[in-house]
């Protein structure tokens, strides 16, 4: 699996890569999918989110969206949100992985690319409760004779 | 062979009886060759195989041969074995197939926490969203799902339960680790989940 373009997070002032889908659990309610227009965006959106505070509390918005309905045609946040400029993602409960500082390993798969950084925010139903940022090491080589048999090349 | 010449049933000799009890094994392996037969990989695929250096070798073709030939030799004679067999395998393939079309639902019996009221459970759903973001419906932009929640409780022993599954434990069809603290509602029937609704997830 190709890796997969990031999701935007807006947060204090800039915008970073975000390694969490927190649009995920409303589509499927709603039963909407997307169309995928190439092996790098399975899930056929990219959604811009921002935290915004009011009166000392975070939450998390999508602020802009760019959903592939067909190949084509591309829809925006007002297209699947009538009515609404952002919308609260109330339905967001667990952790947002922002990535940060330089690559130190690119996976070929999901969002599996290490880098120097992770900014982690935990979020309870959209409300950001707590962060705090991982420092990453590079991951140490494996070699192939370390895998299982079945893993390697030329395997039966 | 004097011992067998003595045996006979209905008129018919011992090699008569052996021929007509070979008959339904003769019959499944020729069944099956011309089935692997007309399975057997295109000239492309064994040029694909020859390419990768997965071409067989004369060893191989003998093996193969000799496992055929016992495999012949085993079915035509113990085919009823080997009925016996295909039955308790088409139970057990049948059994599987009725396990994978089974719904995959997030929540499991270990989840659920206690029966509610949909009225209850609406009236703890408004959302709080000081921008005015958030529709003033139960559960704000999921409430189109929870209709169709509520419109699948069709029979009257359907019940509504709530249900957590906390970070890291096992959930789903799959009972992969949860990474996140899941709640919702389910559908439950004579104690079996018929139908869920995720209010809040990763």
């Amino acid at each position: 699996m190709t890796a997969q373009v990031s999701e935007r997070l807006i947060y204090g002032g800039k915008e970073i890569p975000l390694f969490t889908n927190p649009l995920s659990l409303y589509l499927k309610n709603a039963g909407i999918s997307f169309e995928s227009p190439h092996t790098a965006n399975w899930r056929g959106y990219v959604g811009t989110w921002e935290i915004l505070e009011h009166e000392g509390v975070e939450r998390l918005y999508l602020v802009a969206l760019s959903a592939h309905k067909t190949y084509e045609e591309i829809l925006s946040l007002s297209d699947v949100f009538p009515g609404h400029d952002k919308v609260f993602a109330h339905w967001f409960t667990g952790e947002l992985r922002c990535p940060q500082g330089a690559q130190l390993k690119y996976r070929h798969m999901g969002y599996g690319s290490i880098y120097e950084y992770d900014l982690l925010m935990d979020f309870k139903q959209g409300v950001l409760i707590s962060k705090h940022a991982r420092h990453n090491e590079v991951p140490e080589e494996v070699d192939e004779k370390d895998y299982p048999a079945f893993l390697r090349r030329g395997a039966q | 062979m004097d011992l067998l010449s003595g045996i006979s049933l209905f008129g018919l000799s011992w090699y008569q009886l052996l021929a007509m009890y070979t008959v339904p094994g003769v019959s499944y392996v020729v069944f099956h060759l011309v089935r692997e037969y007309r399975n057997r990989p295109s000239e492309f695929a064994r040029g694909m195989l020859a390419a990768i250096g997965k071409k067989k070798s004369v060893v191989d073709h003998l093996l193969n041969i000799l496992v055929y030939a016992i495999a012949i030799f085993c079915i035509t004679f113990g085919w009823p074995l080997f009925g016996i067999w295909a039955i308790f395998q088409s139970r057990k393939e049948a059994a599987l197939e009725i396990e994978r079309n089974k719904p995959d639902f997030d929540c499991l019996p270990e989840h659920l926490i206690s029966k509610v009221d949909p009225h209850d459970a609406e009236i703890a759903s408004y959302v709080i969203d000081p921008l005015g973001t958030a529709p003033t419906l139960p559960f704000g932009h999921l409430n189109p799902g929870w209709a169709n929640f509520l419109a699948d409780m069709t029979d009257d022993r359907d019940e509504m339960w709530s249900f957590y599954i906390s970070k890291g434990s096992e959930y789903g069809k799959h009972r992969f680790a949860a990474s996140s603290d899941i709640r919702g509602y389910a559908k439950v029937r004579n104690g079996e989940i018929l139908g869920e609704f995720i209010t809040e997830s990763d």
